[in-house]
Parts: structure tokens; C-alpha cells; sequence
């Protein structure tokens, strides 16, 4: 995921990375969490195989299949999202796929409409949009994007 | 103080702890059980309230779109001058063109409208809806209210917790049901429950 960021990462001891890199760690469930850091600016498809947490800006949309997308409390997103549960701490303008699971959280601002099998607002949350609480959340069919970011 | 007025202006953040209290609910228990009549029906719901996980864990039992148009946050952003022409309702409130509505829940924010802000929200809503379709709406009683809308968190279909908007009060409109049928000539008056905590429930239904 994000090799590019993964690279600079490993080369950041040996010249001054111009972006803050992704940092990849351990998730709950095991598997790696890439982090899109604060100063990281995206446009464009951004898939994956593995659970993202963005704190930067990103715009465009988001697949990340069966693995969990978080928004974090700095994170600035204009994407539309699918993945297995969503999490947002930051802000995000668009509309919300999530397999399992939708959360916004206190700190979350959220524009769009929210299609899920469980959606939590946490006391404190700003929503706008709707939220379908009855369709099945079917993984859209991303158009092949010529310059996509694979994550 | 209404949020929707010629020359109005917001009111002023409380300073002191709003209160709450809990009331009896029987017109929205009525709504819920005439929701659940049908329970393969899909419900398009529109809450004119803040977002609330309260409000989406209740109406999670119902298959249904939940809309959340936190209407106050708008308002309260929007103030108009004397002279300044009415603002176009569905700037204030924009709705998806196709949206036909089943149920509007207004909780108390009829009150922080005045008479012509309500006129035209009403206006806007209606043609958001199906004949048949329900709106449930608090109106205070008595002389004065808290200065901005509360929440209401749902205990149950027969009992809510309300909580205040602000421990300011402002003056009520203390909106008569006539006054209401004139203002919103599409929803008839379907249900009216006089309650103790100086609201009356009302069930509305278009036609």
C-alpha cells in the first residue's frame, strides 16, 4: 500500500522525504494499518488490500475492499468510501459504504449519505445526508483508473 | 426568540447548565405503531433535528432511509434584514429532488420559526411528501421556552427525554392548532396531546 510512501520511509535516514511518509503498523486484527500522514495531499482512486488510517487530505475515492478505513481527527476527505467498517474522526464530504460498520465519533463531521448494515453516531457527532439502514452495503464497482494509488 | 425572523438574531449561549426532564410521548407511540403495521414497508424518514445515534438506534428497527437535516445548525447561521427578500426554502433545507417522505419528525424547532419561516418551511416539506404521509411536532404552551430548540432522546415510543436547548428562555409563539392549520395548509392535524411539561404533541398527516 502507497509504496511509493512505504520507499520513503525506508530512505528517510538517507535524504529529507519532501512528504511526511506512511507509516504502517499493526492493526488489532494483526494485519498492517498504513497511516497517510497530515501533510500528504491525494487525488484520484485510492484501493487497498490493508487498513488506512489518513490524516492528510484526500480526494477522489476510496476502496478498501474488506479492510477498515479511519479518518482521523485531521484528516480532511472529499471522497466517496467503501470498505468493511468506517471510522471518522476527522471531516469527510461524501457518501459512506461501509460492509459492516459506519462510526462517526465526537470529533467526526461527516456530509453525504451512509449506507450500512450498523451505523453508531456518538454523542457529539455532526452528520448532514441520509443513512439507509436496510440495503446491504455491496461493494461498488470502482472504474478502472489509469493512475490509481494500489494500497 | 425565533431563529427564523426578520431582523432576528441568534440567542445567546447559555452560561448555566440547560435542564431536562422526561415526558409522556402518546401521539409519537400512536406514530410507531402505525409504523409497525407494516413491517416490510420502507420508510423514508426525515428528522429535521441535530444528528443523533439515539434517534438512529430507534428507527433501526424499522426498514428505512434516515435522513438528518440538523436544521437548527442552518438557521442559526442565517440571519435576515428587515427589507431582505425570504430566503429560498430549499437553500435552507436542501432535499433531494425525488425525496417523497413518509414521516417528518420536527421534535420542537416549529417553535423557533415565525410565522412566515414556518409557512414556507411547511410549504417546502409538503411537497416532499406522499398524501398520508406523518409529521410530529412539540409546540410549547406555555409563555415562554428554552431560547433555542432541545433534543429529544427517545426512552421508549411512549417516553422521551427532553433536553433543553438553553437554560435562557425567550418568549413562546405558543402556536394555536388553527394558527398551525392556516400556516401549514398541507398536514391536517391528526393527533393533539396536551402534555404536562407545558408541550403539546401533535401528529400531523398530509393531505
Amino acid at each position: 500500500m502507497f509504496d511509493k510512501s512505504k520507499k520513503a520511509t525506508g530512505e528517510a535516514a538517507q535524504s529529507p522525504a519532501p512528504v511526511q511518509p506512511a507509516a504502517p503498523k499493526a492493526s488489532p486484527g494483526g494485519g498492517q494499518t498504513t497511516t497517510i500522514g497530515p501533510s500528504i495531499k491525494l487525488n484520484g482512486e485510492l484501493t487497498g488490500d490493508e487498513d488506512l488510517l489518513i490524516q492528510g487530505q484526500v480526494e477522489g475515492n476510496i476502496h478498501l475492499k474488506e479492510h477498515n478505513l479511519t479518518v482521523g481527527e485531521q484528516g480532511r476527505i472529499k471522497a466517496n468510501a467503501y470498505a468493511r467498517t468506517i471510522t471518522v474522526r476527522g471531516e469527510l464530504i461524501g457518501d459512506l459504504t461501509g460492509a459492516e460498520k459506519v462510526t462517526i465519533t465526537t470529533s467526526g463531521r461527516v456530509r453525504g449519505n451512509i449506507i450500512a448494515p450498523k451505523v453508531i453516531l456518538e454523542e457529539g457527532a455532526s452528520f448532514k445526508g441520509s443513512i439507509d439502514m436496510d440495503a446491504k452495503a455491496e461493494a461498488p464497482t470502482l472504474k478502472a483508473a489509469p493512475k490509481s494509488k494500489s494500497a | 426568540m425565533a431563529l427564523f425572523s426578520r431582523g432576528g438574531s441568534p440567542a445567546p449561549p447559555s452560561r448555566t447548565e440547560p435542564g431536562s426532564e422526561e415526558l409522556g410521548s402518546p401521539a409519537f407511540n400512536h406514530l410507531v405503531e402505525t409504523l409497525e403495521k407494516e413491517p416490510e414497508r420502507k420508510y423514508e424518514i426525515l428528522d429535521l433535528g441535530p444528528a443523533s445515534g439515539n434517534h438512529i438506534e430507534f428507527f433501526s428497527r424499522f426498514r428505512c432511509r434516515f435522513h438528518v437535516a440538523s436544521l437548527e445548525e442552518t438557521l442559526a447561521g442565517w440571519h435576515r434584514e428587515e427589507e431582505q427578500p425570504p430566503p429560498e426554502p430549499a437553500r435552507l433545507l436542501p432535499l433531494p429532488e425525488s425525496a417523497r417522505f413518509d414521516l417528518i419528525l420536527c421534535w420542537d424547532l416549529l417553535n423557533h420559526l415565525d410565522e412566515e419561516g414556518l409557512a414556507l418551511l411547511a410549504g417546502h416539506l409538503h411537497t416532499h411528501t406522499a398524501r398520508g404521509a406523518w409529521m410530529h411536532a412539540f409546540v410549547h404552551t406555555r409563555a415562554t421556552m428554552p431560547a433555542r430548540p432541545g433534543r429529544f432522546q427517545l426512552m421508549s415510543p411512549e417516553r422521551m427525554r427532553w433536553l433543553h436547548g438553553s437554560a435562557e428562555t425567550a418568549p413562546a409563539p405558543r402556536y394555536a392548532q388553527r394558527t398551525l392549520e392556516r400556516l401549514m395548509p398541507g398536514f391536517g392535524v391528526w393527533q393533539s396531546r396536551l402534555l404536562q411539561n407545558g408541550l403539546q404533541e401533535y401528529l400531523f398527516q398530509a393531505v
